[in-house]
């Protein structure tokens, strides 16, 4: 026979081991419960987002014409040739009149996927696949660039500048002008 | 089969054997009552801890999962709707996004003029070097040529004093060699709205 004090101790001991027994048992179920009802709210308020964006689509487009596939990939093409880039950009130079010298130095530089990260044009960066059109040119007329990068913004694929860098021109002094144009692929 | 026996003599001087003719059983233990407080304190304890705060749960749980179902059967009747009237919504959202970098075409001539307007205020012979305009950040770098080295905080000033301009610092202000005139490069971050 167990002495009382034994008893009374065994006693004790499995009523401290039942209640933490509960307690932790309590964390998981509820913790359980917990997790599936924040996972099913989020997939509320996921299909709400969508519903949303989904109604405001149809509420946008029910009663216009949605331009081709063909149209837009003219826009954003969906092949790349560097080749056909690199003539469109010296075509578009000609026509700036900026290409139509031989004395005047043009380098025309391509590069596919640059490093763009942050902001709008990070978002660009994940939708398309972005392609760089570094121009170096000799100019004494900042005006002529301008409405070159003018010409670029109209014309149909999509050109947007990045950066641009010149010491401005004294005169009829010929400067050192560098643009970088992005322009986007949508090759998936 | 007994299994106590006992052997004595009494005062009187008479022997005698004690046999203790009982059988050998083992009894049955004594009900332990703290069994009883273990599973009472077991059953309020679970009851307090567990199944009151899990109803409560399972309520706001079985809420969800029913707006869950409202919810999916409304997308099924917008995408239903979508069907009708014909839209793609791929093509959609390629024409959007397509939209989304169009709207990254910037003029970044108008706020030059802007800032040579205000190094001219500030001092008539000031001039702007070297321009660079950088979209990602919408950041204009310029290298400025003035006549006094305390009118490029000046300048500063004047340049913050426009609406779409959240920031703008110089630093390397010096004098280059041969020339009376400093020199000090801007940094200046413009807003949106400068375009």
């Amino acid at each position: 026979m167990l002495s009382k004090r034994a008893s009374d101790i065994i006693f004790v001991g499995i009523m401290i081991l039942v209640v933490i027994g509960i307690v932790v048992m309590r964390f998981i179920v509820l913790g359980t419960m917990d997790e599936r009802i924040e996972e099913v709210e989020s997939e509320n308020q996921q299909i709400q987002d969508e519903i949303m964006g989904l109604q405001g689509m149809v509420g946008e487009h029910r009663d216009t014409e949605m331009p081709s596939r063909s149209e837009l990939n003219q826009r954003v093409p969906a092949i790349f040739s560097e080749d056909q880039l690199r003539f469109y950009v010296n075509a578009q130079l000609e026509l700036a009149g900026i290409l139509d010298s031989q004395e005047r130095s043009v380098g025309v530089e391509i590069s596919q996927n640059p490093n763009i990260s942050g902001g709008s044009f990070g978002d660009a960066a994940n939708q398309f696949d972005i392609v760089r059109v570094g121009i170096d040119i000799e100019t004494n007329d900042i005006d002529e660039v301008r409405q070159f990068i003018d010409q670029m913004y109209e014309i149909n694929q999509v050109f947007v500048l990045q950066n641009i860098r010149y010491d401005v021109p004294d005169e009829d002094e010929y400067v050192e002008l560098t643009v970088n144009l992005l322009t986007f692929y949508d090759l998936d | 089969m007994p299994n106590r026996k006992f052997q004595g003599r009494e005062e009187s001087g008479d022997d005698f054997i004690y046999v203790d003719l009982l059988p050998d059983v083992k009894r049955p233990r004594q009900f332990n009552v703290n069994i009883i407080l273990v599973v009472l304190v077991a059953v309020f304890l679970s009851w307090l801890l567990i199944y009151w705060p899990l109803s409560g749960r399972q309520e706001e749980l079985d809420a969800a999962l029913e707006q869950n179902n409202d919810l999916t059967h409304q997308r099924e009747q917008v995408n239903d709707e979508i069907e009708g009237y014909r839209i793609d919504p791929d093509l959609v959202n390629f024409m959007e996004d397509i939209e989304g970098v169009e709207a990254l075409k910037k003029d970044y001539y108008p706020p030059l003029e802007d800032f040579s307007n205000a190094i001219e205020f500030i001092e008539s012979s000031g001039e702007i070097y070297r321009v660079q305009y950088n979209a990602v950040n919408d950041t204009y770098t310029l290298t400025v040529l003035m006549a006094q080295q305390l009118s490029f905080n000046n300048v500063r000033i004047e340049m913050l004093e426009i609406d779409y301009v959240e920031s703008a610092e110089f630093e390397q202000v010096f004098s280059p060699s041969g020339t009376s005139r400093y020199q000090g490069t801007f940094t200046i971050e413009v807003s949106d709205d400068a375009f």
